[in-house]
């Protein structure tokens, strides 16, 4: 449905260094199934959701690459063009509800100007429309809501407003990028149960973007883990998370497993993975995980892994498993 | 509106009370009281002997340095244009501290924070999400608080920069008995900070005491539809994982 193809971006500030923010990106999303963009601040992963939408900033550059939707390249897409598939085909939510709403519009206003820019339709008609997806999305007075101004509502309701805008026009793709991070764990779990309640009913495909790993294994169908600007690992979640290979992954999934509330018994200091990511603005000719990585090889700090295919449906960028490096 | 009542909490030096609720729930609002960032209507807050919560801006000035709040994306309460240096001796120069004195302190904390100090001169827009959370506890820590409030401070970071804040707030306490007022959701951060836990629902404290008693039998319904939610998640992932939960 979605594929991207070696996609790589730099932002190009005017004053300071470039950034290197994504390279030789390669994923495919398929009909709807949940993917998890997993990774740290800084990684890449929200870069990848505003590349896909051609909502990148001015000073972003696309070095190389292709992003197909339904066999055509949206990145030469003219604006126009663009339009007509961003928020009818393919929808973003955003990290933060309360800056993407109009706070001097009411809400269902809000949701109506997404049905009024894609789908024609009378005016009465998009109340009735906006009505029912107020419901669908949780609302049990979806009138009374229709009314509010978003400085009415909770952090969560107004986090439901911005999804019920997101599948107004039942888009094939939706991009959630961190939909949770500001809510707590009752109000995100009821998020995260709507949006799958959403996929079951219109097979809408959704990817997911966090820096929480219990969030997208608890969530997700696959996993793709990204750090500093690449993908180095992907594949289903279950076995991702029971079997992590990369040795980046693995320290994540040891950190999850030993940050419980039950067992701790003390007060005792946290695990960590030492060192910090990678500065983006320099380009290291080796792997981006090797500074920090407890398996490192002397090939690490050479030249840069290829991905390698360890198992149908994974894969994995280290040289561990680079069969053509005996080595390793 | 009454957004809490009736309060009653105890920090003590060297320890760590946290405080757990929903959203909404009022924990902000102890934090902006405690902080005296607002004025609560009635009752008393105790800091050292001294009954902080009628007095007037004039009389806080010389308290404030005792009391330092940190908040989640604390880069969000600096003015982005400065270096790591203002940002940390902002506080300093409101208590009319020498020149001298602030290139001292500022050099001194940055090492406590583990970054090196010449990085003061450096634009705080530059700095990493971790390291702009650690220069926010420098700058806490520039006035030598007795007490720190962290609202949400560790919240929305990456499960590693967290683990590395959290481990330098848990070594800065034991060195200098810095008593903490943590403010949380995250039930698995708590049970590694705390030693005084108080749930908080609807405004009011409605359960509380030793933190690690508290999360092996939680009384309160309140409490245990908390830990529910929080092992809910964490057996999902040990699910997913296939680890045995």
């Amino acid at each position: 449905m979605l594929e991207i193809r070696e996609l790589s971006v730099t932002y190009c500030p005017a004053s300071g260094d470039n950034v290197r923010a994504l390279r030789n990106i390669r994923l495919e999303i398929r009909g709807s199934e949940i993917v998890g963009i997993l990774g740290e601040s800084g990684c890449g992963k929200s870069t990848l959701a505003h590349a896909t939408l051609g909502l990148l900033p001015a000073h972003a550059r696309i070095e190389q690459g292709e992003i197909f939707w339904q066999g055509r390249n949206l990145l030469g897409l003219p604006e126009s063009e663009l339009r007509a598939v961003r928020g009818r085909y393919i929808s973003l939510v955003s990290q933060q509800p309360a800056l993407s709403l109009n706070p001097v519009l009411t809400v269902g206003t809000q949701i109506g100007e997404v049905l009024r820019a894609h789908v024609p339709s009378a005016r009465w008609e998009r109340r009735d429309r906006v009505c029912e997806l107020l419901g669908e999305v949780g609302f049990e007075q979806p009138n009374a809501v229709y009314d509010a101004y978003p400085h009415q509502l909770s952090g969560g309701q107004r986090q439901r407003i911005v999804i019920a805008q997101a599948v107004a026009c039942r888009p094939a793709l939706l991009i959630a990028d961190e939909p949770t991070s500001k809510l707590d764990g009752l109000l995100s779990s009821e998020i995260l149960t709507l949006l799958s309640e959403l996929r079951k009913r219109y097979g809408t495909a959704i990817v997911v973007i966090s820096h929480d790993p219990t969030l997208c294994a608890a969530f997700a169908d696959r996993i793709v883990l990204m750090y500093a600007g690449r993908i180095v690992e992907a594949g289903n979640s279950a076995a991702v998370f029971a079997r992590p290979l990369h040795p980046y992954t693995r320290a994540l999934v040891g950190l999850m497993r030993s940050s419980t509330v039950a067992g701790v018994g003390a007060k005792i200091s946290f695990p960590r993975i030492d060192g910090e990511s990678p500065d983006p603005t320099t380009i290291s000719i080796g792997c981006s995980f090797e500074p920090r990585c407890p398996e490192r090889l002397e090939v690490c700090a050479l030249r840069s892994p290829e991905d390698a295919v360890p198992e149908p449906s994974r894969c994995v960028s280290c040289f561990k498993y680079d069969e053509s490096f005996p080595n390793a | 509106m009454s957004a809490m009542c009736d309060v009653d909490l105890e920090i003590y030096a060297g320890q760590t009370l946290a405080l757990v609720g929903s959203s909404g729930a009022g924990k902000s609002t102890v934090a902006r009281c405690v902080t005296r960032l607002e004025r609560p209507d009635s009752g008393h807050i105790w800091l050292d002997g001294i009954d902080i919560a009628q007095l007037s801006s004039r009389d806080l000035l010389p308290v404030r340095p005792k009391i330092q709040m940190i908040l989640q994306d604390a880069v969000t309460s600096m003015n982005p244009r400065f270096s790591a240096a203002e940002v940390i001796e902002e506080p300093l120069r409101i208590q009319s501290a020498s020149r001298s004195e602030r290139r001292d302190i500022s050099a001194a904390v940055m090492r406590d924070v583990g970054l090196p100090p010449e990085w003061l001169k450096r634009p705080i827009l530059e700095f990493s999400g971790g390291q702009q959370q650690r220069v926010a506890v420098a700058r806490a820590l520039s006035t030598r608080p007795k007490m720190l409030v962290l609202d949400e401070a560790l919240s929305g970071l990456d499960l590693s920069t967290q683990a590395q804040i959290a481990n330098l707030l848990l070594d800065l306490q034991s060195a200098r008995s810095i008593g903490y007022l943590l403010i949380s959701h995250n039930l698995a951060l708590v049970a590694r900070m705390a030693d005084a836990l108080a749930i908080m629902s609807n405004g009011q404290i409605v359960e509380t005491g030793a933190a690690q008693q508290i999360l092996a039998e939680p009384k309160h319904a309140e409490t245990q539809k908390l830990l529910a939610s929080a092992r809910a998640a964490e057996s999902r992932f040990a699910l997913a994982s296939g680890a045995s939960a």
